[in-house]
């Protein structure tokens, strides 16, 4: 009886131990994602704001040329706000799991913001491949499924 | 049979143990406060689009 209820103190100690390190990599990730697409926001927010003056004065009335002008800015735009919106997720299960312990939010959301860097990765010029796919990294090994759209 | 003098040493470890390992574990990295709810990238989007579908909007002279 004794030794059961050692290895039931011990299994306990290990998991316990197993739930801290993985809360300590689910912030480490977060943290990293979030000063990644922190950097990805200033870059683009300075082409957006010189492309769109461009645009508008070469297309002064014409809004479907405008448009056509800054498909690649729109494009960039959009894929950004879907991984903002994704690391708010995140952050959100983040601050559940450290409060409550609950963890179950967790995998979900890491596979959504992951899923978000991969459309963002498709955007975005190759030099912003590999911190992106550093990002990206710990939240696969999350082992979660997006089964909502961020 | 253990000798006594194991025992109190597996004792003495036991108890000195968590405190060890306590103060050699690294602090736990902190969690960063969220990101802005809108991103400099969307306000300037929002911005500048605003501004030119109010300039078309104006009546001409």
């Amino acid at each position: 009886m004794a030794v059961s209820v050692r290895s039931l103190v011990l299994a306990l100690a290990l998991t316990a131990c197993a739930g801290d390190t993985a809360l300590r990599a689910g912030v480490a990730a977060s943290n990293t994602l979030g000063a990644v697409l922190t950097a990805v926001d200033g870059e683009l927010a300075v082409q957006q704001q010189r492309d769109r003056a461009a645009a508008d004065l070469a297309n002064p009335i014409d809004s479907t040329a405008y448009g056509k002008a800054l498909a690649v800015d729109n494009a960039r735009a959009d894929a950004l706000s879907v991984a903002w919106h994704a690391h708010g997720l995140l952050h959100v299960a983040l601050a559940i799991w450290q409060t409550s312990g609950d963890s179950s939010a967790w995998p979900n959301a890491a596979a959504c913001a992951a899923g978000a860097l991969k459309g963002l990765a498709a955007v975005l010029p190759t030099t912003w491949s590999e911190p992106l796919a550093i990002a990206s990294a710990p939240l696969l090994a999350a082992g979660g499924r997006c089964t909502v759209a961020p | 049979m253990i000798p006594a003098w194991l025992r109190t040493l597996a004792q003495a470890l036991g108890i000195l143990a968590p405190p060890v390992i306590a103060a050699l574990e690294p602090e736990p990295p902190k969690l960063d406060p969220p990101l802005p709810d809108e991103s400099q990238t969307e306000r300037v989007r929002r911005e500048a689009d605003a501004a030119r579908a109010a300039r078309l909007k104006e009546p001409k002279p």
